[in-house]
This record gives C-alpha cells, structure tokens and sequence, in this order.
C-alpha cells in the first residue's frame, strides 16, 4: 500500500515535471574552474583555469578550439582591428591600448603537455595574422560521452576600452578574457554536412557562441575595488598583502565576465514573483499563453546595479528597468532561472564597455545630461539596461549563435525590448522638450532602402558594413517580427516566442528551428514569409499610386440602327446628367491605382473608404473580386486562404461603381506590413487636406521670425 | 542703467510705429520664404491621410517616410531658412539705420520720411561696420571657445571626470555667447555714435562705440540683461500659452499666440535700441556731436 501511494506520488511528480516545459538545467559541456588576478596599474591579468569538457556528440574529437579573443586588441593586423577601422558603435580605438593573451601552459589532468603542436587558425579569412583562434590537438580524440580536463595557465594584457572589454583609469570590465573552448557541432548540427568546431575569428560585427557549463571563478586584486560578476558570489576574503578574493559561481551559463572599480556605488534591490507581479498580470499571462498559473510563476532575483557615483539620481530608473526586463520577459517567455542580475554602469570616458551582454551580468549606460530636466525623459537607461537584459534570453539562454545568425539574438532581442518598454514604460522612449519618439517608431526611423537591405541571415562580419549589420540584424528584424505578428495575431505570436523559448532554452537553435516553431504554433506554413523577409533581400513597400472618383457620365453619341438609330448630344446627356442628380444622384465611378514599388509580396488588403462613412474591403489577390461588387468582404489573409494567391504584380487597378463617392483607399489599412519601408504612402484621398501642411507651414512661418530676430531684424 | 533701460521703453510708447514695421518686415520676409513651403507641402501632404498626424503633433516617422518621398523638401526648406537669415543680415542693417534716426532725430519730419531717411544714409556705414566687427568676433570666439572646446574633447577621453568635461563644452559655449553678446553691444554703441555724429568713418565710430560699452560695462550689460530677462519671461509666457490651447484648437490660434511673441520681442529690441541711445546720450554730451571733439575724447582709448 505504501509502495503503492509512493509510485502514485512519483508519477504526480513526474507529470508536475512534464507539465513545466522548461527545462531547468542546462547540459553541462564546457566547465571552468579559474583563479585570476589582475594588477591595477600594468591591468595585467595572470590567470590558471581547470576546463572540463564533456563530448555530447555522436562523434569522436580529436582537438580543442580555443577563442582567445583578446588577441583581436593586439596589433593593427588583427582581422577586427582591419574590419573596424579601429572604429566601433561610436567610439574609437584609443592609440597605444592594445592588449593580448597568452597561453602559458596548457597540459591535461594526466600533464600530458598539449602546447606543442596547437596552431592558430583563421577558418573566416587568410588574415595569417589574426591569432584569435587557437587550434590544440588531442593525443587521443575524446569519444562519445567521454571528458577530457585541461590545466592552463594565462597571462592577458587588457586593452584599453574601446569594444566592450578592457580597462579605462581605475575602471575594468573583463569579458572575452580566458581560453574558451568554441563549441563543438557534430554533422547535422544547424544544417552542417560535417561535424566540427564552430570557433569564429573575433569580428568587427559579430559577438558570441558558446556550450553552457559550470563556472567558479576566484578574482584576486587590491581590496579598495567592488567587484561585480557573473552568477553569485561565494565567498570573499581579505588576504594579508591587501588584496581580496572574491569568488564567484553559476551552472547552466555559457560566458563569465567580470567588473571592478573603486568608484562603483552599489544599489541592492531585489525583484519578487511575489510582489512585483500582480495577481492579474500572472492571469493575464497565463491566458495569453494558454498555460497554468504555475508554468508562468516568476521566482525572485537578487539585482546589484554598479552606479557610477555622478549618475546616482538615475539609480532608480536602473533598477525598475532591470525588473521591469525580469517581469515581462519571463511572464511572457518563460522565467527567469538564476538567481542573481548585476547591471553595470560604465565608467564614463569607458563607454565602449556599455550595452553588453553576460550571463547574469549587463552593462548598460548613461549621462549625467540624463539626470535633469530637459533630458531626463529620454528613456535609453532604461531601454539598454532593458535590452540587454533581454539577451539572458535570446543569447543567454536561448544561444543561438551569434555570428552566423544574429538576427536570431539581436533581431529577437529588439523586438521583445520594444514590447517590454512599452509595457512597462508607455509608448514613448523619447521625450524631449515637447518632441516625442516612440519604440515602435524607432526602428522604423531607419527603415528605408538607403540603409541597404540585404538577407537578414547573413554572417555578422559578412554585412558591407556595420551599418548594414545595425539596420538589418535589429531594427529590421524586429518590424519583420511585428509584421509576423501582424499576420499572425497578437495571441498566436506569444503562443510562439513561449514555444520557441521553451523549447531551446539552453540550447543552441538556428533558424530552421524557429521557421518549424512558427508552422506548428500558427498552424500553417509560413515558409513563404521567411522566404522573402529573413532569407532574401527583398523590400516591401506598397502603395496607393493614383485615386479618382468622379460621377458616371450619361452615354452620349449614337445608338441603335436603321430607324431606331439616334444620337444623344452633349446638351441631353447633361441634361439627363442634371435630372439624374436631381432625382438622387448619379453613380460614382471610382479607380485606385496600387503599385508594388518592392519585391516582397505579402498578403494585403485594400480599405476603399466612401462619403458618408461607407467602407469596403478586399483581398489583393490574384482571383478577380466578383464584377461589379461592392462588399467584398475582407478575404483570407494567407496563401491559399479564402482570398486565393496574393496579388503577384506591380501594379493593380481597381475600378469600382457605387452609389457614393471614394474619399480615399488604404492599402494593408489594419497596419500590419511594419516592414513595409513607407507607411505614409500606403493610403492616399482623391481631395488633398492642407491642414497638416497648413499647421506646419505656419509654426515654419514662426521659426522664420525668430532667425531673422537672430540675424539683427 | 535704469534710466536708459525705462527711456528705452518710453521710446518704444513714443514710436510704436517702429515694432510695427519691424514686425511687418519680418513677417513679410517669413511669408515669402514659406509660402514656396506651404505650397510644396501642401502637394506633398495633402493626399496623405497618413500625414494628418501632423496636424495634431510631430511624428518622427511620418517625417522619415516624407524625407523618403519627397528627398527634395528637407533641403528646400533650409534653403529657404539660409536666405531668409541672409535677407535678415541685409534687412537688419536697413532696419537699425531707420529705427536710430528715427529715435534720435529731433525733426518735425513724419515717421516715414525720417525712417527712410536713416535705413538708406546708414545702410553703407552700418554694412562696413559688420565686415569689420563679424570677423573680429570671429577670431576672438575661435582663440577663445577654440581651446576651451578641444580641452572638453580630450577631457572626454582622458579624464573620469564627466562633469568636469561637460563643464568645459558649457564653458565654451558660454565663451562663444559672450564674445557675440559683446560684439553685438559694440556694434549697436558704434551705430549709435555714426547716427548721432553722422560721422563718415566706421573706424572711428567703433572706437568710440567700444569706448561706450567698456567705460560703462555695468550700464550696457545690465539694459541688455534686463531686456533679455524679459524677453525670456515672454517667451515662458508664450510656452505656457501655447500649451494651455486646447488640442483640437485650430492653427490660427497659435498663429496669433505666436506673432503676439514675436511683437513682443520687436518691442523688446525696439527698446533695447532707444535704452541705448540713452546710455550713449548719458556718456556723451550732445556737444560732443562734433566729429573733431569725439575723436579726442576717445583717443585714449584707442
Ligand atoms: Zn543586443
């Protein structure tokens, strides 16, 4: 009988667990175990690291891949320095801050020395230069299943900050600082023929792509320093030489980075699945998603915010973006799994180092301008602590990788970030003395064929240029995302972001998987979609190109034969025109010409509007709507839907006969082509309004007085 | 300083006429460089429903999409702004030469005659005048905001200290405002002295103008302070006005909200120029008015 209630309760148990598709560990592949110390002064880092690396894969490997990314600090022949230009998000490369890493020693737990032998690769170009990518071979290949642990030792030179990691004055962040193994992709793996090391060349334009594990690492350096890390910290100790250890842990983490300054102010808070989250968000959430109250439970999270004394005013709006990200990513994909967060405000004079991503661990960044009126309602403290806290998600945990697909971190990322602001903090990101940007706005800003588009799955350093890699891989990817949506429905698209987060939390997806993702939560095949917006270069951009509505003229000329032949003259047709008028009006013969001035094709309607408030809709399809009808309802939206194929063409005339004069036509009217590279041309009346050129011209007028008052009149 | 600055305001009780013209040659100016504005917008906004928005506020977007169908009106309109600011330069000087005789003359002749009289007797002396003390102001705002402005920059880059650095790009733009503020004063005393001497020679006038302004520093930069004071309370004014109208309130009325400011800040500068023919009248005798006798009271300041 006990036995009996005991298996009862296992299997409630184990139906508990299957009923939480999220996974709560991560594979443990690429573990570290790393003592560091950095000397303040030369920022030099000595370091000695225990890797353990477990073969998940079917396939027996025979050598290591190490990034040792470093490198690409370290001279002007480094395939990053090349590709920057020494210029990067802004900022330039300082003269003279170079920095390096070297190997030391690397042995196996057995001191078996691998050093010999070990080369550097470039798999991305022939830079022969470029050293960081660091090929070991194997004495023996490591099998299926099996582990292989490495002792290494390492001394780094960091480079002064100018792309995300190095050190300004007394200030560090450390990211891209130890040996770290690529990640091994056996055949099959995102579409490979072939198994092999995926370990990119440090680019310009690209950032990471890692296996999880667990991380311990002990930091030694003088005791005037705050520290902040990745994961939680263990343990920290004084030691007599005036320096302090500070230890740190996380599992289920593919990266470590780490910062420290004496100036650090920190601000603990502390975000509660409790208190932080309304009974009806939870609600909310949960029907939205179609999942129980418990899957979308958020559990609490300890937040540090490393603050730069002079930006102390703005500490606040810091934490309430940190757990505004908490809140609304992990009600909306899935929660939160660690238990710690570290927002790093960078030095300022170091603000190359800020809008990053770490495990656990951000950095974001401000101004003191943003302290005060008149700026202090330019939200992008918030947006980029938001941002990239966003990336635990698309990156941290879902890892895709982050060279070969960014759209799949930046893209999403920018998207869920839109979303977010706007729940959490309104539609506007900026407000500026009466001038207001939206988020939704933002990413349109940019949206126009001058900025290039190419294929949204391009390479990172493949893009022309990291303007190219800016617009397509974020602000395009997020408008093809709410176009997605659009087409979609709000619900099914949250049904698929869960689904796809659930899914590949902790793992690595390409893009194959999120298309699949999409086919089996929308129900249907979306294929042609990506097809043209992520897989080709294509632009959308529909227009409403001509409109005319005029009354239909009463026939004039001749009609009939023999006898009955007659001619009706100008003057009767008017006449019959005025009687007809009289009577209650003529038909109207109304045209709208639409023209496709890109290549993508999406399904589309069109929204005639009449006087007196009348409107009708119709699909742009390829089937002919009904001779002479004037209700066409609004057909299916999709391929193969009720509306038949998409309309294919460049251009298409619409004429229609109706009671009613046409005031204007819309084309896409609910809004949903985001991607669509001019929305203002989408509609068009058959009477111009003046009001708006009228207003504008008359503030015009204003400012036109104030600059000859300037000029002396 | 008082004493100028409310003889400024008596003038402009005195010669209302004088905010009029300036208001209308203004609003002339305005009208004929927006006008080609209205009428290109008008053709591009107009059968836009998407545009409408503007009626109502600014659209970031709307505007993207417009710069993108129309690539042309951005640079028309600041082509418009560039040659209305250089008619202002040109108008300004016609302007300054009509408002001073007409506030120092002490004729019976009517307001147009003495007004027309000054624009077109001074218009070459005060042309002359501005070649010389524009490129001056130039070189003193480039040797003095120059440095301040490169020191900001490497300080940006060097230091930790972000106040530090965003205090040094203030205090260069406060250098370069200053050195503006005290060409501009210049200038209006060497105006003042070629209006009341009917002297030939700028050179000398602008010595003596200097004169003015730098023996009476208190007086000259206090009627300028007080005037700009005012001039920001009219425009606080003005700000809350306009965002006290309703939304749906039709142009016209910020129309009329907006040249009520502008009238207001012709007024202003009106009387700015009659505070300092007081301030040049208090520190030089009418006596003095002799060219020959000027040059000697100003020579030692040369
Ligand atoms: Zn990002």
């Amino acid at each position: 009988m006990k036995h009996g209630i005991g298996a009862v309760l296992l299997a409630l148990l184990a139906a508990a667990g299957a009923a939480d598709p999220l996974p709560a560990r991560a594979p443990e592949i690429a573990s570290y175990d790393i003592e560091v110390r950095l000397t303040p002064g030369t920022q030099r880092l000595s370091g000695r690291q225990r890797v353990t690396w477990r073969n998940t894969t079917p396939e027996a490997v025979g050598e290591l891949w190490f990034h040792l990314y470093l490198n690409a600090f370290r001279n002007s022949q480094s395939t990053f320095v090349r590709e920057s230009g020494g210029q990067l998000r802004g900022d330039r490369m300082p003269d003279d801050g170079w920095g390096w890493t070297e190997v030391t020693s690397i042995r196996t737990a057995e001191g078996v020395d691998l050093a010999q032998g070990a080369t550097f690769e470039h798999p991305d170009d022939d830079n022969a230069e470029d050293r960081t990518v660091w090929r070991v071979p194997l004495p023996e290949p490591v099998p299926p299943g099996g582990t292989i642990e490495l002792e290494m030792t390492f001394e780094a030179q960091l480079p002064r900050v100018f792309a995300r990691t190095g050190y300004f004055r007394d200030y560090f962040l450390v990211g891209q600082w130890f040996p770290k193994l690529g990640v091994y992709e056996p055949a099959g793996t995102r579409g490979r023929a072939s198994g092999g090391w995926n370990c990119h060349q440090f680019h310009a334009n690209s950032e990471f792509y890692a296996d999880f594990g667990r991380y311990r690492v002990a930091i030694t350096l003088p005791q005037r320093f705050v520290v902040g890390a990745t994961g939680k910290r263990v343990d920290k100790r004084d030691n007599p030489d005036g320096t302090a250890v500070h230890v740190f842990e996380q599992a289920d983490v593919h990266d470590f980075a780490w910062t420290a300054s004496p100036r650090f102010v920190e601000v603990k808070a502390r975000f509660s699945g409790a208190t932080d989250v309304t009974a009806a968000e939870y609600a909310e959430a949960a029907a939205l998603l179609g999942r129980s109250l418990e899957e979308v439970r958020l559990s609490d999270v300890d937040v540090t915010i490393l603050m730069q004394p002079e930006h102390m005013r703005q500490a606040e709006r810091h934490v309430a973006a940190a757990k505004a990200g908490i809140k609304w990513f992990g009600l909306w994909y899935g929660r939160y799994p660690y238990e710690t967060l570290t927002v790093v405000d960078p030095a300022y004079g170091a603000r190359g180092s800020g809008g990053m991503e770490y495990p656990t661990f951000i950095t974001a960044g401000t101004t003191v301008l943003f302290n005060r009126w008149p700026l202090d309602r330019l939200r992008l403290p918030e947006e980029v602590t938001v941002h990239e806290f966003g990336h635990q998600y698309w990156q941290g945990m879902v890892a895709s990788n982050e060279f070969e697909e960014s759209w799949l971190d930046e893209g999403f990322n920018s998207y869920a970030t839109g979303k977010a602001m706007r729940q959490a903090f309104g539609p506007w990101t900026l407000e500026v003395l009466g001038l207001r940007v939206s988020s939704a706005e933002l990413p349109r800003l940019g949206n126009s064929v001058e900025r290039m588009f190419d294929r949204v799955r391009t390479p990172a350093w493949r893009y022309s240029s990291s303007n190219n890699y800016g617009f397509n891989s974020y602000a395009r990817t997020d408008l093809t995302l709410r176009t997605l949506e659009g087409l979609l429905g709000e619900r099914t698209m949250a049904r698929v972001m869960r689904t796809y987060h659930e899914r590949f939390r902790f793992r690595h997806p390409s893009s194959e998987d999120f298309y699949a993702v999409v086919d089996e939560v929308a129900g249907r095949d979306m294929r042609g979609f990506f097809a043209q917006a992520v897989e080709r270069p294509g632009v959308l951009d529909d227009e409403i190109a001509a409109i005319t509505s005029a009354r239909v003229e009463p026939p004039r000329g001749v009609f009939g034969e023999g006898p009955a032949r007659r001619t009706i003259s100008a003057r009767e047709a008017r006449e019959q025109a005025r009687e007809k008028d009289a009577a209650g009006g003529r038909l109207w013969r109304s045209t709208v010409l639409v023209r496709r001035r890109g290549e993508v094709v999406l399904p589309a309607t069109l929204r005639l509007e009449f006087e007196g408030g009348d409107a009708q809709v119709m699909a742009l399809s390829e089937a002919e709507p009904p001779a002479g009808s004037v209700d066409v309802e609004r057909a299916g939206l999709m391929p193969g839907g009720a509306g038949g194929e998409p309309w294919q063409g460049r251009f298409k005339r619409v004429e229609v006969v109706t009671p009613r004069r046409l005031l204007a036509a819309r084309v896409d009217p609910e809004g949903r082509h985001e991607l669509d590279v001019n929305r203002l041309n989408d509609a068009r009346r058959v009477e111009p309004d003046p009001r708006a050129a009228t207003t504008w011209s008359a503030r015009l007028v204003f400012w036109m007085q104030q600059l000859l008052a300037l000029a002396g009149l | 300083m008082w004493h100028a600055t409310v003889e400024g305001f008596r003038a402009v009780s005195r010669e209302r006429r004088l905010v009029l013209v300036l208001w209308l040659f203004g609003l002339a100016l305005s009208l004929a460089a927006v006008f080609p504005v209205w009428r290109a917008l008008v053709l591009a906004l107009g059968p836009l429903p998407g545009a409408d928005v503007l009626a109502e506020r600014f659209s970031a977007e709307v505007v993207a999409d417009l710069v993108e169908l129309r690539p042309g009106l951005l640079p028309g309109i600041g082509a418009a702004a560039a040659s209305t600011f250089a008619l202002g330069l040109l108008f300004g000087l016609v302007f300054a030469g009509g408002a001073l005789e007409v506030l120092t003359a002490s004729d019976e002749r009517p307001f147009a005659h003495r007004f027309g009289r000054g624009a077109f007797r001074f218009f070459g002396r005060f042309l002359r005048l501005a070649a010389i003390v524009l490129p001056v102001a130039a070189i003193f705002a480039a040797l003095l905001a120059g440095p301040l402005f490169a020191l900001a920059g490497r300080l940006r880059r060097e230091s930790g200290a972000e106040w530090v650095a965003h205090g040094t790009n203030a205090a260069a733009l406060v250098a370069l405002g200053l050195v503006l503020l005290v060409a501009l004063l210049v200038q209006d005393a060497a105006r003042v002295r070629l209006v009341r001497t009917d002297q030939r020679r700028v050179r000398t006038a602008l010595r003596e103008g200097l004169g003015r302004v730098w023996r009476n520093k208190a007086a000259w930069f206090g009627a300028w302070g007080f005037n700009a004071l005012v001039l920001l309370a009219a425009f606080a004014a003005y700000l809350a006005l306009a965002e006290a109208l309703p939304a749906g309130a039709p142009w016209v009325a910020l129309a009329l909200l907006q040249q009520a400011f502008v009238i207001a800040r012709g007024a202003l500068r009106v009387a700015l120029l009659g505070a300092e023919v007081a301030l040049d009248a208090a520190q030089a005798p009418a006596v003095l008015a002799d060219p020959s006798l000027t040059e000697d009271v100003t020579t030692g300041l040369a």
